[in-house]
């Protein structure tokens, strides 16, 4: 020990006599810890573990182990009710490829969770039903159901899970893709493999294509297929809700701009989802409540309407929404939240859509007037989109919190780019804790222009999960950021246990091909435990932010470098050479430095020795 | 002695603490560039809602010279804040602003959805297409004009409100001189009206008046010449520009003498104030080289993200792994064939083919063999852009049944039987044994070489970084032509003279230009193959059918034949077919055609200048070298492989 630190000084000394001016400082401006590398979460008290990574955990398939797929979306969760274990996750897979052992198309893959003693969590080992042992487990859509193809959205509800395809096919060279895709493109004979449970419907014979983008249910806890929501319509459903009533479902899809359906299903008897009546919502011409129409829904008679159910919608002045993305009811006030993710210029698709019959809801010509356009102008714009709320009791749906903000010249002020930028809304869920109610909003950012990513000059997005606590109100100040996924992907799926104090989120698609360890490369399932902690010191954090001195921690450190508070800071290394240059920043990624010794500086003037060790 | 060393440490920093207390010369800098920022920003302002304006008010027969006046208005004070916004949000300007008159797809929607061009450029073939107005004319133009005017007032709203550094202004400069001059003397942004070489004097003017701002700090620091240099530069500049025209400026001389120079001279800068990099940020992707001294210098770009490899990871031992994959039939099912069979290095890396011999000798492949000289700069690959990494292609290529005909597992598996290759694979990505040989590896080792095949050391860029080297006039002539008046630039931009654009090289672009099946300008046929919108399934749209990867323009003396299908034998022919418009030119079908379908009223010498220079271009010195001997198998299976293959 005594030699290593012999050394450092030694070092220290080089480095004094080498060391360059600090480069020339510019006024802090804005926490913008962007173009990450990897997940950014707070620091203490939270802590962070990587549980899923995409093509490295392997899924036992029943016939031998396969790499697991990638692009994690949705995450379905049943807790358990013994207690003896958190509960199981299921994640969704938005691919398609073809795969031997998993199965062509997309597809999911469950785990069991467990608490550690220090309160943090592991995949606990398990034997299902069907004899498969292990951590992960693939669902098998190929030989039950029939394929699946970009699982991303879903429902948990009472121990079920759905899951949601929301690319809309409509023949079956795009679904073959060259044999990348699904090999088999003969005719889907409906019932043959097991029974699709609704009456005078086994033994149809569909298209391939035809047996895609219905809502699926699985049994999360056998990673089994049950049935494919025939009833339910064919669209491009993203995600939905089932209410208390164990009755009524409501229904998002995200397709085209303006031609995007809110349906509604209402069973016949309590947790039976195959027999009941389905409707599409039709907004009050100028208001913002609205009406349910109802569709012909026997898959073994309306077939025809179910399987592209927007020609039929249009016909009946159906209201097209943009398009919408998760949906999830708030327990605490009974009302639904849908994201819309916004369309940059969405006016040619309205003009299509109006054309056709559809109609468009009054949030969206509300928008357009205030911009002073008409909604189908090629000049109405709507970059960033919003979380709606859907009022169950009397049907109304209006924006809840636009994403923004939108800057102009007008309002901007010189080097003040906001700190918080809610862009293209697309995951959401809710999180009670210590009796508090949070929204939790995830991005998917539709692009970087106008404000989306803070634009530095370096290339590169990075999508972010705020939190929003309900009881205030719903400002982009009062949003509080939970975590930061690496550049190039996603952040989705939440999933929440142990009575909100552990969460689960997913990074999708990560552009970070060579730099780093497996989970900033793959899709990856992270948990973030200790949120009851977190939530109980947001407000104090948003409030009284310590000042002066800024602590740089951990140290040793292996992947990245955390600042008590955002300031502009320099890494030497051993020979002096300044090697990284952060502005208000309160992380560096330094996972592609070489294991040393370094020296940072930090703007309060002061110098100290960070380690790097792997 | 841990006490000691804090109390060093304390000492050590107190020089910086005292600077800090200093009033800082960055604080007038910040507010002299804030007012810069406004100043412009109001003048777009005012020209944009006068444009608009005028567009409302105008009616279709009388005022089409009053709203050219106000269109040229705006589109110059637009150009002084050009640098700084294509720097500052590129997306925003290709979309919005003065991107390309194209329709693009969508790329979030899960629909094959095409969006319609907006901005400058599409309201310049409005303008100008011909010398009238109907009224379908102005209703488009009124749509374009508030469009316009809203996405100025929003992109300036992303200007003033941008976390500027001393950074980003540089850097936004430096931006700014390579944008010139790869585009911007090309008259690339006018797609119909008359381009003017003075168009991009306001541009030069913000990018001086950024510099500028760093003359105090370059003084205090005894270094006050390298700016008064700087600005001298952009004088020459703009003073060339000024002094001749469009169709008669010598475009050589004007980078050799000014804007490489400049460009060179923004980094200095950067460097003798000690002002971070860009790559000094942090681990994610930068594609310009920023400490480049020539915009045509061997390092000015980066391997790109596509090719899997980063700048911090290319080590000579991978990269030699990844020279002996190439030249190793091993790859392949029967043992016969190396990536080289297509690609030899003595004909910069294509096969002199129409189109190549497929494995087995059993007829050709669909299409020419690409140069892979640069290919580590694009960001998708093969004519049709349908992969997105280089491991990809190499997948394409292994699971082909007419190129190498066999699966990513039966390849690791053929490589894995040679302890020669595990002990390589072992040491190139630091494994233990068979496991670290697998299909990534070997995608990233080739990625590796393939950084190494590059390329911009030919005479002529030599002549244009400002060396000893001289170019002959029809070069000279050549040059100037391909970046102006026959408008090959505005695709094959420089510094790679190929699809990948400047100045941020993020994307890389396909064409229709409707190339025949043969070359054949009497009785012209059509090529049936449908290009990138037979690539990936969601850019199966009209707006990319018969589109293909715009390939380099370095090295094609060596590289004949020419086009996607290799269907012209001579540079001539090729001239000659872009000169005559392309295939609508020669009266094939090409509705959605990119290339400008007008005759070019290229001479006899324009045609020969314009060869001269392409095959000035010409540099694989150090490019073609080949492995002495292919690592020896462990079994008795393909034992004998030749180095590149047998045919």
């Amino acid at each position: 020990m005594r030699m290593l630190i012999l050394i450092a000084a030694l070092v220290a000394a080089t480095f004094a006599m080498r060391a360059q001016d600090f480069p020339v400082r510019i006024e802090p401006v804005t926490m913008t810890p962007y173009l990450q590398g990897r997940v950014v979460v707070p620091p203490s008290p939270l802590k962070y573990q990587n549980i899923f990574v995409g093509g490295v955990d392997t899924v036992e398939t029943g016939t031998g182990r396969a790499a697991a797929k990638q692009w994690h979306d949705y995450i379905g969760y049943v807790s358990d009710p013994t207690g003896t274990s958190l509960g199981w996750a299921i994640v969704n897979h938005e691919m398609i490829e073809s795969n031997d052992k998993i199965g062509d198309g997309g597809g999911m893959t469950m785990f069991k969770l467990g608490k550690k003693a220090d309160g943090t969590v592991e995949v606990l080992p398990q034997t299902l039903s069907d004899g498969r042992s292990g951590k992960f487990f693939n669902v098998d859509f190929a030989n039950t159901v029939g394929e699946t193809g970009m699982n991303c959205g879903g429902i948990s509800w009472s121990g079920r899970v759905w899951t949601a395809e929301e690319w809309y096919q409509t023949n079956n060279k795009a679904i073959y893709s060259d044999g990348k895709g699904f090999r088999d493109t003969t005719d889907f004979e409906i019932g043959k493999m097991q029974p699709s449970g609704f009456a005078g419907l086994d033994g149809k014979k569909i298209k391939r294509y035809e047996n895609l983008n219905w809502m699926v249910e699985i049994d999360p806890k056998n990673a089994k297929a049950v049935r494919k929501q025939y009833n339910w319509g064919r669209q491009g459903f993203e995600a939905g809700v089932i209410m208390d009533d164990q009755k009524t479902v409501y229904l998002f899809e995200d397709g085209d701009a303006g031609k995007s359906l809110l349906s509604k299903f209402v069973a016949e008897t309590p947790g039976d989802f195959t027999k009941g009546d389905l409707y599409f919502y039709k907004q009050d011409a100028g208001q913002f409540t609205g009406t349910w129409v109802k569709v012909p829904n026997n898959p073994a008679t309306d077939w025809n309407i179910l399987v592209a159910p927007h020609a039929w919608a249009k016909t009946q002045g159906i209201t097209g929404f943009t398009r919408l993305e998760w949906g999830q009811i708030n327990k605490t006030d009974g009302k639904i939240y849908i994201t819309e993710t916004g369309n940059d210029k969405p006016g040619s698709r309205y003009k299509s859509a109006l054309a056709e019959g559809w109609t468009l809801p009054k949030h969206t010509y509300d928008r357009a007037a205030a911009q002073g356009f008409a909604v189908d102008s090629s000049a109405y714009w709507d970059y960033y989109g919003r979380v709606l709320v859907f009022d169950p009791t009397d049907n109304s749906v209006k924006s809840y919190i636009e994403g923004g903000p939108y800057i102009t010249d007008a309002q901007a002020v010189p080097g003040l780019y906001p700190e918080k930028h809610l862009s293209n809304p697309d995951g959401i869920g809710f999180l009670y804790v210590n009796g508090k109610t949070f929204m939790v909003i995830e991005e998917d950012l539709n692009g970087t222009n106008f404000g989306r990513m803070p634009n530095t000059g370096m290339r590169g997005t990075n999508c972010e999960a705020w939190l929003l606590d309900m009881s205030k109100a719903p400002t982009f100040d009062n949003l509080y950021r939970l975590a930061i996924s690496p550049y190039g992907s996603e952040i989705t799926g939440f999933a929440s246990f142990d009575d909100g104090n552990t969460v689960l989120i997913n990074s999708q698609h990560p552009d970070n091909a060579t730099i780093g360890d497996a989970a900033a490369k793959n899709s990856l399932t992270f948990a973030i435990t200790g949120m009851k902690q977190l939530v109980s010191s947001i407000d104090k954090d948003q409030e009284d932010r310590p000042q002066g001195v800024v602590m740089v921690y951990p140290n040793p450190t292996s992947s990245q470098l955390n600042f008590s508070e955002p300031t502009d800071a320099a890494l030497y290394d051993a020979s002096g050479a300044r090697v990284r240059v952060v502005r208000s920043a309160t992380t560096v990624d330094i996972a592609d430095l070489a294991s040393g010794v370094y020296y940072i500086r930090t703007a309060d003037g002061a110098t100290q020795l960070v380690v790097i060790q792997r | 002695m841990k006490h000691t060393l804090l109390a060093f440490l304390a000492i050590a920093s107190i020089p910086f603490v005292i600077a800090w207390l200093v009033p800082d010369e960055h604080v007038r800098r910040r507010e002299s560039f804030r007012a810069m920022i406004a100043e412009i920003s109001s003048n777009v302002r005012a020209q944009s809602s006068a444009f608009d304006d005028t567009c409302i008010n105008a009616s279709t027969t009388v005022d089409l010279t009053q709203i050219r006046r106000s269109y040229e208005e705006l589109r110059s004070v637009y150009k002084s804040m050009e640098p700084l916004v294509e720097y500052i949000d590129p997306s925003a300007v290709s979309t919005y602003i003065n991107g390309s008159p194209l329709p693009k797809l969508d790329v979030k929607s899960q629909f094959v959805d095409i969006i319609e061009p907006q901005g400058l450029q599409v309201i310049d073939e409005v303008l100008y297409n011909d010398d009238s107005l109907s009224n379908e004319d102005l209703l488009q133009l009124r749509a374009l004009s508030s469009s316009l005017r809203t996405s100025m007032q929003a992109i300036s709203g992303v200007m003033i409100s941008a976390p500027w550094t001393d950074r980003m202004i540089i850097e936004a400069a430096r931006s700014g001189v390579l944008r010139i001059t790869a585009m911007g003397i090309t008259g690339f942004d006018r797609p119909a009206s008359e381009p003017h070489i003075t168009d991009d004097i306001p541009a030069l003017k913000t990018i001086k008046r950024s510099l500028e701002l760093f003359g105090p700090a370059l003084t205090s620091r005894g270094k006050g010449a390298l700016l008064n240099n700087a600005m001298s530069l952009a004088d020459t500049a703009a003073s060339l520009m000024n002094g001749s025209s469009f169709n008669n400026i010598d475009r050589a001389t004007l980078i050799r003498t000014a804007l490489d120079p400049l460009y060179g001279r923004c980094a200095d800068i950067q460097l003798a104030l000690e002002i971070e990099v860009s790559t000094e940020i942090g681990p994610s992707e930068v594609i310009v080289n920023p400490t480049a001294r020539s915009m045509f210098q061997t390092d000015v770009l980066y391997p790109s993200a596509a090719s899997g490899i980063t700048r911090v990871s290319i080590s000579p031992i991978l990269v030699e792994l990844g020279r002996t994959l190439f030249f190793d039939p091993i790859l392949s099912s029967t043992g016969e064939r190396a990536c080289a069979s297509c690609h030899d290095p003595s004909r910069g890396f294509t096969d002199g083919r129409t189109t190549s011999i497929a494995l087995g000798r059993g007829g050709s492949l669909d299409r020419n063999a690409p140069t892979l000289i640069n290919a580590v700069h694009a960001r998708r690959f093969f004519s049709d852009l349908r992969a997105m990494r280089v491991r990809d292609v190499i997948a394409h290529v292994v699971t082909n049944e007419n190129e190498f005909n066999s699966t990513l597992l039966e390849m690791v598996g053929r490589l894995r039987s040679s302890n020669e290759y595990i002990t390589l694979f072992s040491q190139a990505f630091g494994g233990n044994g068979p496991e670290s040989v697998d299909a990534t590896n070997v995608g990233i080792a080739i990625g590796a070489y393939l950084t190494t095949l590059v390329s911009f050391n030919s005479r002529f860029d030599r002549y244009l970084r400002g060396e000893s080297v001289s170019i002959s006039e029809a070069e000279r002539r050549g040059f100037s032509l391909f970046m102006g008046r026959a408008a090959c630039a505005s695709c094959h931009f420089p510094p790679t003279y190929a699809g990948y654009v400047p100045p941020s090289f993020t994307d890389s672009e396909s064409e229709i230009i409707g190339v025949p099946l043969r070359q054949d300008t009497i009785n012209a046929t059509a090529d049936p193959d449908p290009g990138r919108a037979g690539g990936i399934d969601r850019e199966n749209s009209v707006i990319y059918s018969g589109s293909f990867k715009t390939p380099t323009v370095r090295n094609i003396a060596l590289t004949a034949p020419y086009f996607h299908n290799g269907a012209y034998m001579t540079l001539e022919g090729v001239v000659d077919f872009y000169a005559r418009g392309g295939g609508r030119g020669i009266g094939l079908s090409v509705p959605y055609q990119t290339l400008p379908f007008d005759n070019l009223n290229l001479s006899v010498q324009d045609r020969d200048d314009l060869v001269a220079f392409m095959k000035a271009l010409t540099d694989t010195v150090g490019l073609t070298r080949r492995p002495s001997q292919l690592p020896r198998m462990s079994t008795r299976v393909f034992q004998k492989r030749v180095i590149g293959g047998e045919y």
